[in-house]
């Protein structure tokens, strides 16, 4: 099956460039050059991802984003030029699902595209079992000890695994690397509290579209580390 | 009553109205006083009727006594009066008197006209008699002076009876009396008073006279009592006269002032030429003038000329007070009562002249000045001291009390101006240096102090515009320069995919790849060290421990240093350093320094990271070999765009250096470049939380 997606933008050449990336993946394409047009078409046409420019004629891209909100749940992925923190918190917080900024690379683009369509189409009301932790796209069913991205099984090394589970059994929390260490390795860091890092890095490497902004797990610099949700 | 201020013809006929007011008013006061004085309030008509013939007709029997006694002829100069003269011994000399009704009747007595000279010892003291009754309690005075001629004469005496002539001679010791009918010659002497009593009474004549109670209408008396008819009855007219025309010329007066200064068709006050004057000369004039008009009513009342006089003088008077009065009012209701003076232009005038001078003064020579005043008193109160021991002390403290509050005024108003000078060192721009209650050079001190602060503000605000207005600048542009390089990158990507390709066009390709990446790189380095330099950016200071932030350093670039063979050596200590800092521009400040250490390090050397605690101070260090030849001072290194390599060959952009440092600035921390060689050393430090 074949999934419809919206691309809102004003300039007329990054569209046709999405469009080509976005077909060239087998999905269909229909473009909007405001929020206005993007609005009417989510009303005529069954879209199942939109990807939303925000600095834009007419309505722009917020504000359509709140009005597409009060009728639909349909994922919505920000296009922005602002690289700024707090451009990034209000647009998740009114209701993206994930955001992009530009310039961005275009198989990153890609990844977010199909990790949304994923989660939002295929495990959407699936019966989560007990032993499954669940954050955002990755999940961690502790029975199997098997963790998944959008449903796709991905190899971790088993102090990986520990972390991660460590981790998602508190999401928010933020874990001082010596107590990880101990946790997972059972002794006293006594100066390897950097190899924590690096296997954080390397989780994140792995479940990261892009490990160098990462959306969930996350270094709270100077106190440690957490995974959490936006 | 609007139209009528503003109306000529009403201000007009108001004016002669209450100048008839004003004489109806003086002329029935002036009547009633006089009927109060003549009891005309109190007594009957007849007896008021009497009163006022009384008088005049008195004179009139005197009038007949005096010619009888020089003429022997009987007289009477009004038809209604009548008369009976008798002489000492009661017998009727003349009489035109027939037993008529009479209203009122007198007796007169008139004495002999004679001489009279007192002898006593040898003083003499003579006496005109003249046509007078003598007053005999004169001659008991006695002249104690000895006469050597008891008979002075003098030419101007001739034709006087000369008492020359009298008898001399009584003896020396006997006081005499000599007394000489008046024309008659014939002198005699008496030596006792009551035989010159009984002679002079012999010879007094008695006059009698009867007003008629049936009256012929002419004559003087007649003339009089009509006239006092008249008046009895309208006493009470002429108060009612006087009250009335009191009454309206006040409303006259008051409707006059208000109307003062108003014109035709408009609501303005419009002063008129008398404005003009100053209100002080303008008062004198009048002043003068009245006088001038007063000085006819000063001289002799000469009835009934005074009339001719007092009419218009009067008016005069009260027509001077009116204007007067009337341009008091234009000159309230414009304000300009007091500005309008001479004397208070004058004074001002000379105030400002006298302050300009002050003001203008040097404060040297206000010193000086000031200086001498204060010796000049103390001089003075010093020679008192030699004739007023007491008043000189009270003087004294008087001036060492004055002394005392100036040089404290002085010393308060240096305090405050110091103070706000203080506030406005400190950075507090929005305090004010009171100016109220200063004076002089204190007072043009507090304002320039508060100028100087209002140009820091503006400078301030100013500067602070600029900054926040460049980098909205950059972060605008940067926006839209990001937007064609989202599509310069995308088809780049689009052509790279595009098959088959000669191996140039794969070529080209990838430096256009290669360098658009940079460009991105560049504009998101470009905003932050703007924001970064201008302070734009939010810090949220948390605590944080330096030495989980080396782990986590170390752990991040642990592949990258191994790929360019470098050997990261951590130097901490055991326990935690914790300072306050944002986190994430931490981070941020590590990345930069970290990455140029990946990009600029000689490969094969080990890169040192030291924390360490110095005084109440975190410190890390950052330590490499530079690659390439290090040929700049460290503080170009920091300036935006300049990198270690003057060449520009390797990547990179030169930008992280100044942002690390503004950024440890934004976070109060330190940033310091040492270059020793090859040695290039980082030391960031941080005050301890």
């Amino acid at each position: 099956m074949s999934y419809n997606i919206l691309i809102c933008d004003d300039e007329q050449d990054i569209v046709s460039a999405l469009k080509i990336y976005l077909e060239a993946e087998g999905y269909r394409t229909f473009a909007a050059a405001n929020g206005k047009e993007a609005l009417e078409l989510l009303d005529r046409e069954d879209i199942h991802l939109v990807l939303l420019d925000i600095m834009m004629p007419v309505l722009d891209g917020v504000s359509a984003l709140s009005r597409l909100r009060e009728f639909s749940n349909v994922p919505v992925i920000l296009l922005t030029a602002k690289s700024e923190d707090t451009d990034k918190v209000l647009g998740l917080n009114i209701g993206a699902d994930d955001y992009i900024t530009k310039p961005f690379n275009p198989v990153e683009l890609l990844a977010r595209v199909r990790s949304q369509l994923r989660r939002y189409l295929q495990l959407g009301g699936g019966a989560v079992r007990e032993s499954v932790l669940v954050i955002g796209p990755i999940s961690l069913d502790d029975g199997s000890k098997a963790v998944t991205l959008d449903g796709e099984p991905v190899n971790l090394t088993p102090r990986e695994y520990e972390i991660l589970k460590l981790l998602m059994q508190n999401p928010g929390r933020v874990f001082h690397p010596r107590d990880l260490y101990r946790k997972v390795w059972n002794e006293e860091p006594y100066g390897a509290e950097s190899t924590v890092a690096v296997h954080i890095r390397h989780l994140r490497e792995k479940l990261e579209i892009d490990p160098a902004s990462p959306r969930y797990i996350r270094a709270v610099w100077g106190q440690g580390y957490k995974i959490s949700e936006k | 009553m609007k139209k009528l201020y503003g109306s000529f013809a009403a201000k007009l006929i108001a004016v002669i109205l209450l100048c008839l007011l004003v004489l109806a008013f003086v002329g029935s006061a002036i009547s009633a006083m006089l009927l109060y004085q003549w009891d005309a309030y109190t007594d009957s008509q007849e007896s008021f009727r009497k009163f006022m013939v009384a008088d005049r007709a008195e004179s009139i029997v005197h009038d007949t006594g005096y010619i009888y006694r020089e003429s022997g002829e009987g007289y009477v100069s009004d038809p209604n009066l009548r008369c009976t003269v008798l002489n000492g011994a009661g017998d009727v000399l003349w009489t035109n008197y027939e037993d008529e009704d009479v209203i009122w009747q007198t007796t007169e007595r008139i004495p002999p006209n004679y001489n009279l000279e007192y002898v006593e010892g040898n003083s003499a003291s003579y006496y005109d008699g003249d046509d007078m009754p003598v007053p005999y309690e004169d001659f008991e005075v006695v002249t104690p002076t000895p006469a050597p001629t008891p008979y002075p004469t003098s030419e101007s005496d001739a034709d006087l009876p000369q008492p020359t002539a009298a008898p001399s001679l009584t003896p020396p010791d006997a006081p005499r009396w000599n007394v000489s009918e008046f024309g008659s010659g014939e002198w005699h002497s008496f030596h006792s008073r009551e035989e010159m009593d009984a002679w002079v009474a012999e010879k007094t004549l008695t006059v009698k006279g009867y007003v008629v109670k049936d009256m012929e209408p002419r004559g003087d008396l007649w003339q009089r009592a009509n006239l006092a008819s008249f008046l009895y009855t309208g006493r009470f007219a002429v108060l009612w006269i006087a009250g009335l025309s009191f009454l309206l010329g006040v409303l006259l007066f008051l409707f006059l002032l208000r109307a003062a200064g108003h014109r035709k068709n408009t609501e303005e006050i419009v002063p008129s030429f008398v404005e003009k004057i100053p209100f002080d000369v303008f008062t004198v004039l009048v002043i003068a003038a009245i006088a001038v008009f007063m000085t006819p009513l000063m001289g002799g009342f000469d009835w009934p000329e005074i009339l001719f006089a007092l009419i218009p003088c009067i008016l005069l008077i009260g027509l001077s007070f009116l204007l007067w009065c009337m341009s008091f009012a234009v000159r309230v209701k414009l304000g300009t009562l007091w500005s309008g003076c001479l004397i208070v232009r004058f004074c001002r005038w000379l105030w400002k002249g006298l302050t300009t001078l002050v003001r203008h003064l040097p404060i040297l020579w206000k010193w000086a000045l000031g200086l001498a005043g204060a010796a000049f008193i103390d001089l003075i109160f010093r020679m008192n001291a030699v004739w007023s021991e007491n008043r000189a002390t009270f003087f004294w403290f008087l001036f060492w009390l004055l002394a005392a509050a100036a040089t404290l005024y002085a010393v308060l108003a240096f305090r405050r101006l110091r103070l706000g000078a203080k506030e406005i060192a400190s950075g507090n721009l929005s305090s004010t240096v009171e100016e109220k209650n200063l004076i002089l050079d204190f007072k043009d001190h507090a304002h320039d102090l508060n100028h100087i602060r209002d140009g820091l503000n503006e400078a301030l605000e100013k500067r602070l515009q600029s900054e926040r207005f460049r980098t909205e600048l950059i972060t605008n542009v940067s926006h839209d320069i990001k937007t064609p390089l989202t599509s310069i990158v995308n088809y780049v990507d689009l052509l790279q995919k595009e098959e088959p390709k000669t191996e140039k066009q794969q070529e080209y390709l990838e430096v256009l790849s290669r360098q658009s990446g940079k460009l991105k790189k560049l504009i998101e380095d470009l905003i932050e060290a703007s924001k970064a330099s201008s302070g734009a950016m939010a810090v949220d200071l948390q605590p944080c421990d330096l030495s989980v932030l080396l782990d986590q350093t170390a752990g991040e670039y642990a592949e990258r240093l191994e790929k360019a063979r470098l050997e990261l050596v951590l130097q901490k200590p055991e326990i935690p350093v914790t300072v306050l800092a944002d986190g994430r521009h931490l981070w941020r400040i590590f990345d930069n320094l970290m990455n140029n250490i990946v990009k600029y390090a000689l490969p094969g050397t080990r890169v040192y990271l030291r924390l360490q605690e110095s005084g109440g101070a975190a410190e890390v260090t950052f330590r490499n070999i530079s690659r390439e030849p290090l040929t700049m001072d460290a503080r170009e290194l920091t300036e935006r765009f300049v990198r270690g390599d003057a060449s520009r060959h390797t990547e990179g952009n030169g930008l992280g250096l100044a942002i690390a440092m503004s950024l440890m600035r934004l976070q109060k921390g330190e940033m310091d470049i040492d270059l020793d060689g090859d040695l290039f050393k980082v030391t960031l430090r941080f005050p301890k939380a």
